[in-house]
């Protein structure tokens, strides 16, 4: 949420800006649509009626401890106050489909991750920060407004980092990478993307899997989506999610790049190849996920192999929930990706080798390797 | 060993989201009603046998679906081997209610060149208090489709065997009568073993055996 530049001085005043920013955001639906600032209860729920207690008992406090603020800090917050509201204030909200969204939101908030300690007693109160969030992100995000899935997605960072504000700013953040796949056209690209990496790996279980509407990847939507949060032990998909939502081991990170260039470097060494410096051709779509679930499915790919129709796939793969050892499916998942790399650098090499011979006299290549050298 | 069924019919179970499905299907295959349960991501699996007369059994195969708008792109892919389908819309929630006609839009353009035998279900009949859309309405609308109406309550187990059931009877008897044939390559009807049809599939067995020794 922060810049990777910024200093420890600056994120503390940046952290302010960033509170003010979220309160006048959620301020302003709040007054847009009055009625569900409260949350809609529908009288079973005995517990939830408690939670509502508990985050309207910690408002109060909050509200208390705002009154003990320096003039200083008042005039500071002042001005972020006023900076927010005039940053906002041409924002206007859909109507219909926020009311929407509040109303898929009031039913899901409540069926949250409710067995984790951090959702019961006194945290039963959280739902309702959950909810808040949710609600604030739908609104201000119109596009992406609110999927089934996202609560899963954002009670993990609120778990983590017990405040709302720093919950809502990452939660944004991580969206605006993973926001595509929650958008229609995005959750069938997912899949896609999936069997793509799996004909790459392993063409004969993708031949056993592929069909005409990829409906036999249907079972790893939802690991994907949900970054395997029902898949792995709590402790473990937490562990899993800091990984995959931290950029390391991306096609577009550093240490691919390194390991890129050492390929080619090697690949140059033995081949005394100098017009080297094109990248290769390498699909920056497959995002680590999509490894992850590679590894899943080729552990398991003679049973695979061995699943007849779509109602056997999906019945395996449920059986696979809370079986799998993320250690080990880390490492083969890491294995699978470097190999994938450096083949894309061989793959290279190679085309470019025969290139090199067959279009030598090609004015327009000469020129474009010229251009690249510089 | 697996029991004995005449047919398997694939089922798939439609309608806006938080109206109900999954607890629908829970309460009719687990026979309890879950107070939380995770929304539907995708699409998920359960099965089911029925008995449509005595000693006549039936084997359900009742695809659960995400009701959220855009994973209808996941979603669409699961009409085409359904032969029969519960819609279901919240009598509390007249959106869910006004919106049965795209639902049945969205599943017949996915369905071809195969159809798809319908039944209407106003779900949550227990909260009788909120109700949003009347019995009338609802069987009006049911009626201009040509589909049955039912309404069920997964938390007082109300109807909830009652509405698999009809279903179940009406593709039977639509599959005695020819209407709906058993085609290779759809997975909406299955012929399984007779019982005396077992009978011989375990004497096959039984001489494959000797065979073997």
């Amino acid at each position: 949420m922060y810049p990777c530049s910024s200093t420890a001085l600056q994120r503390s005043l940046l952290h302010e800006q960033l509170e003010v920013r979220y309160r006048a955001m959620k301020r302003k639906w709040q007054l847009f649509l009055p009625s569900s600032v409260r949350m809609h209860l529908n009288g079973t729920d005995a517990e939830l009626a408690a939670a509502v207690g508990y985050f309207e008992q910690r408002q109060a406090q909050v509200q208390q401890q705002t009154q003990h603020r320096s003039e200083e800090v008042r005039d500071r917050l002042a001005f972020l106050e006023l900076q927010a509201q005039i940053l906002f204030e041409r924002f206007t909200f859909d109507c219909e489909e926020l009311s929407e969204a509040i109303r898929i939101i009031d039913k899901d908030v409540p069926r949250t991750n409710r067995d984790l300690s951090y959702f019961q007693e006194q945290g039963l109160g959280n739902l309702l920060v959950l909810r808040d969030i949710l609600i604030t992100y739908a609104a201000f995000h119109p596009e992406v407004s609110y999927a089934q899935g996202m609560n899963d997605l954002c009670s993990r960072f609120l778990e983590v980092l017990d405040s709302e504000v720093d919950t809502f700013w990452s939660f944004s953040c991580y969206m605006e990478k993973f926001s595509k796949d929650f958008r229609a056209d995005g959750l069938h690209r997912k899949i896609e993307l999936e069997a793509a990496l799996l004909k790459e790996l392993d063409p004969q279980l993708y031949t056993h899997l592929a069909t005409d509407n990829m409906e036999n990847f249907t079972f790893c939507h939802r690991w994907l989506l949900l970054g395997f949060q029902r898949e792995f032990e709590h402790s473990d998909a937490l562990r899993l999610f800091e990984i995959l939502s931290c950029d390391h081991l991306e096609l577009i990170s550093q240490q691919v790049d390194q390991a890129r260039y050492r390929e080619r470097l090697a690949r140059r060494l033995s081949t005394d190849d100098r017009s080297e410096c094109e990248l290769p051709a390498i699909n920056t779509d497959f995002t680590f996920e999509l490894f992850i679930c590679a590894a899943i499915l080729l552990e398991n790919r003679e049973s695979l192999l061995r699943c007849r129709d779509d109602v056997q796939l999906i019945q395996f793969t449920s059986r696979l929930q809370g079986t799998l050892d993320l250690n080990s499916t880390l490492k083969k998942a890491e294995l699978h990706f470097y190999n994938y790399c450096k083949r894309c650098a061989w793959d290279y090499g190679n085309g470019h080798c025969r290139a090199q011979e067959s279009k030598d006299e090609d004015f327009l290549y000469q020129l474009r390797s010229l251009f690249l050298l510089r | 060993m697996e029991a004995i069924w005449l047919y398997q019919f694939r089922l798939i179970v439609i309608g806006d989201s938080t109206v109900g499905k999954s607890c629908l299907i829970r309460r009719f295959t687990e026979g309890r009603f879950a107070q939380v349960s995770d929304p539907t991501v995708g699409v998920d699996f359960f099965s089911r046998l029925v008995e449509i007369e005595p000693g006549k059994r039936i084997k359900l195969q009742i695809w659960d679906t995400a009701g959220q708008e855009r994973f209808r792109s996941i979603t669409r892919a699961y009409y085409r081997n359904s032969v029969g389908g519960l819609l279901l819309f919240d009598i509390t929630n007249r959106r869910s209610f006004q919106n049965v006609h795209d639902w049945l839009e969205e599943a017949r353009s996915h369905v071809q060149p195969h159809s798809i035998v319908f039944l209407l279900v106003g779900h949550k009949c227990d909260l009788e208090a909120q109700r949003q859309v009347s019995r009338q309405e609802a069987e009006k609308l049911a009626g201009a489709y040509g589909m049955r109406y039912v309404e069920t309550s997964a938390r007082d187990a109300i109807n909830v065997e009652h509405a698999f059931t009809e279903l179940t009877r009406d593709i039977f008897a639509l599959v005695r009568s020819g209407d709906i044939t058993i085609q290779e390559g759809w997975e909406g009807v299955k012929s399984g073993f007779v019982p005396n049809v077992v009978h011989s599939s375990e004497e096959v067995t039984k001489s494959d055996r000797r065979c073997l020794c």
